[in-house]
């Protein structure tokens, strides 16, 4: 059930009128939770079983872990945790990514192993990490264990960030269970603000500067090196509002039932170094890798080269957290480079620093050229999109899309509130009656608030925009499929 | 009472001011006045090309006068060409070209059952010297079998074609459709509501998983569609004095309804222009006579660049036609 649908207007609509009925807690959360369950099986009612079975897995394993002080005990049902919940996510991501790399060495043996075509239960990849994070967090004795069973169901299954994160971690989610469920009119103004901000996101500039992405990734040999910049481009624009859309969109939903969901995107493409990049790009899961797998490996605790070697590893499973595809670890391996090569750089020279104007296009430009192998079918596509980059290519096609400088318009106007935003100034107080909140989980974000004719406008001209000028054809949601 | 007014007045205002200026707003990019029986202008700037459409009375799209009796082209959505102006249409390039007064009558979504159809009321008002009909490949199979539009029906081992089934206007779609004739925002409101409800594929609320590819039971394949008997029907309803101007999807190979259009025009003699003929001085610029900035690449309708190479092709085979006449 896509965010952008008639059909889950019609499910949040039921599930913020049932929440608001009066009844005790704890059955609207057992309301919460068939909502949720509800909503991941109208994708596929089949795999709903499997999200119970990993909540019921973390749920008894952390519950064992924390009953016993004895350390190899304890560290025996983490390690049970852990490997279910690598167990189902790489049988279903990464096994016929496993056996098509294997027939291709048993090609000469003659031998080959039948793939076996399993369907990617949505969302599989941020559940597990979700899930993963309240077993090791009990572990690292940093959080209580969840006391209910229920609770511990509804933050799994919680349906905002279910399909595509936020990764919310069990330490941000359980401490607000004892919330009241529901909408209130502060709520919904919080959700409704983020809610309509995604969904332009969406809707006014993923999907039409997607149609442009599309065509040129999908012929890359075929196109002029302007047009391929302007597909490229398209796509950079495209997986940014696409993701963060989706990230605003389910913020904006946790929030009108009561709940803080922790902020995704701050800005990415103002960045002026690859780390600052990933400080502000997936921040859920730049994080989760940091605290989960990077600190674990060692961090920087352990030697440069160590932990140069930790910055690649991270990267690279990063990559291939994505998806089972090479293209994905390419794309891990070229930002993990570029990490290594960016520490490197701040030892050789610690007090001389690229001037911001010059950091700035230089990062935005390795991001937009590593978003190649991410978005190309194959190898062979990511080759022919970079010739016809660089105008090594034989392809003449022209094409200069109007729907991409609109986009580029809209992300640039965008930018430029948030930066305001991020100085401290509020442009948007006077013409939109908007207030700045400042979330300590859900970061900063806008609320507008509808009291003057001047807020009660610029939201109906959001409104009518997403209405008359949105994509009538929304396409999926891209990280849908990781 | 009051302090909920007083709250809500703001708001009320601020909505209204915002339904104001999108009114004036999509006035400018999507916009169509007058209508049937009246001098008409169809202003469209949006999703596809950039145009401004001008109409006569009778329906025929404005262009500068010349001296007849005139040709007349008949055909769809492309010979409407609602998304280029006036002058950049095939058929007033032809008309420059030639000399000779082009009447455009394309209506978009018409199909050929539609131009045998009105033939005789064609013939009658408007004495055509000669006829130019534009179609593609699905208008002489799958969408010209569609009933709920004219269409072509085998009865008793003939084709004929039917007319369109006169439509029930209630009492709602009355008000509705005065309320968009007086309103942009109604009217492209309206408009957008019936493209969500048709671009909608929805799928069963629980599903499992694989979606099935949906596919129409009572369909015929598309080479058994009677291809050559609809093009002779065409070709009477004119009188023979016709020329086909066939436009295939710039980005398909040939398929073979155009192949069998082709044959049955070398073999009956009757004058036909493939418009695939300038595809490959397209590709080789790196150009494409369809799609525009603000649509597609090398999709959807003729851009003014198509319209021309159109009008030229056009121009050299009546050149020949009528010289024989």
């Amino acid at each position: 059930m896509s965010f952008v649908s008639i059909r889950f207007f019609v499910f949040l609509a039921a599930i913020l009128g049932a929440t608001a009925i009066p009844m005790p807690h704890r059955r609207k959360k057992l309301v919460l939770c068939i909502g949720s369950s509800l909503f991941y099986a109208a994708w596929d009612y089949r795999y709903l079983a499997l999200l119970l079975i990993i909540s019921v897995i973390d749920y008894w394993c952390a519950a064992r872990i924390a009953a016993t002080r004895e350390p190899r005990v304890r560290r025996c049902w983490l390690t049970a945790s852990i490997v279910s919940n690598l167990a189902i996510l790489g049988w279903f991501k990464y096994a016929d990514f496993f056996l098509t790399n294997l027939n291709g060495l048993l090609r000469f043996t003659g031998h080959e192993v039948a793939l076996l075509g399993l369907l990617l239960p949505a969302g599989i990849s941020f559940y597990t990490f979700k899930s993963m994070s309240y077993t090791i967090d009990v572990y690292r004795e940093r959080i209580e264990p969840c006391s209910s069973h229920l609770d511990y169901t509804m933050f799994v299954t919680f349906f905002p960030d279910l399909i595509a994160g936020p990764i919310v971690r069990a330490s941000v989610f359980l401490p607000q269970m004892t919330r009241a469920i529901g909408p209130t009119r502060e709520r919904m103004l919080h959700g409704f603000s983020l809610f309509v901000i995604g969904m332009g996101k969406k809707l006014l500039i993923a999907d039409h500067v997607a149609v442009v992405a599309n065509d040129v990734f999908a012929t890359p040999a075929a196109w002029s090196s302007a047009t391929a910049w302007c597909g490229l481009l398209a796509y950079s624009l495209q997986i940014y509002c696409d993701f963060s859309g989706y990230s605003d969109m389910a913020i904006g939903t946790a929030k009108m039932l009561g709940y803080d969901l922790p902020e995704n995107f701050n800005m990415p493409y103002i960045a002026a170094s690859v780390a600052e990049f990933w400080h502000r790009w997936h921040i859920t899961l730049s994080e989760w890798l940091r605290d989960y797998l990077y600190i674990p490996l060692g961090g920087n605790r352990k030697g440069q080269l160590r932990t140069d070697v930790n910055l690649l590893l991270t990267m690279l499973l990063g990559g291939l957290w994505h998806g089972a595809s090479w293209n994905f670890v390419a794309w891990g391996l070229l930002h993990g480079i570029a990490l290594i090569v960016h520490r490197a750089w701040r030892r050789a020279a610690p007090r001389s620093r690229v001037p911001r104007a010059l950091a700035w296009p230089l990062t935005l430009l390795f991001v937009m050229l590593c978003w190649v192998p991410f978005r190309a079918i194959d190898f062979d596509g990511t080759i022919a999109m970079l010739r016809s980059l660089f105008g090594l290519g034989d392809g003449r096609n022209v094409w200069w899309p109007v729907v991409l400088a609109w986009g580029l318009a809209l992300a640039i106007a965008g930018h430029a509130i948030g930066i305001a935003l991020a100085r401290g100034r509020n442009p948007m107080a006077i013409i939109a009656d908007a207030e700045v909140i400042t979330d300590p989980i859900s970061g900063r974000y806008l609320v507008f608030r509808m009291r003057t004719v001047a807020g009660a406008f610029f939201v109906a001209v959001m409104v009518l925009a997403i209405y008359f000028f949105g994509a009538v054809e929304s396409s999926p949601f891209i990280y849908f499929q990781f | 009472m009051k302090r909920f007014a007083i709250t809500l007045l703001p708001f009320a205002a601020g909505l209204l001011l915002a339904a104001g200026v999108f009114e004036l707003l999509l006035r400018q990019v999507l916009w169509t006045t007058g209508g049937p029986g009246q001098v008409s202008t169809l202003v469209r700037r949006l999703d596809e090309g950039s145009g401004v459409s001008h109409w006569d009375a009778r329906g025929i799209r404005v262009a500068p006068p010349a001296p007849g009796p005139p040709i007349l082209a008949v055909g769809d959505s492309f010979t409407e060409a609602s998304q280029v102006n006036d002058d950049e249409v095939f058929t007033a390039r032809l008309q420059s070209i030639l000399g000779i007064r082009v009447l455009n009558t394309g209506v978009a979504a018409r199909s050929p059952a539609d131009y045998i159809v009105l033939a005789p009321q064609l013939k009658r008002e408007l004495q055509p010297a000669w006829t130019i009909i534009q179609f593609n490949d699905s208008d002489l199979t799958d969408d010209g079998f569609v009933s709920s539009k004219a269409h072509f029906e085998e009865r008793d081992g003939n084709l004929i074609a039917v007319a369109a089934p006169e439509s029930h206007v209630g009492r709602v779609s009355r008000i509705l459709a005065r309320m968009r004739a007086h309103s942009a925002l109604v009217n492209y409101g309206v408009a957008r509501l019936e493209l969500f409800r048709a671009r909608s594929h929805t799928p069963p609320l629980f599903r499992g998983g694989v979606r099935e590819k949906l596919t129409n039971p009572l369909a015929t394949p598309r080479d058994n569609y009677p291809v050559e008997t609809e093009l002779a029907m065409l070709s009477t309803a004119y009188d023979g004095r016709v020329t086909f101007l066939f436009v295939p999807p710039f980005r398909e190979e040939q398929n073979a309804v155009e192949q069998r259009v082709l044959a049955y025009c070398a073999a009956a003699h009757l004058s036909c222009v493939d418009f695939r003929a300038t595809f490959d001085d397209f590709r080789r610029r790196g150009r494409s006579p369809v799609g525009f900035t603000n649509s597609w690449f090398a999709r959807g309708h003729l851009n003014a660049a198509g319209h021309r190479a159109a009008a030229e092709l056009l121009a050299r085979e009546l050149r020949t036609r009528l010289r024989t006449q």
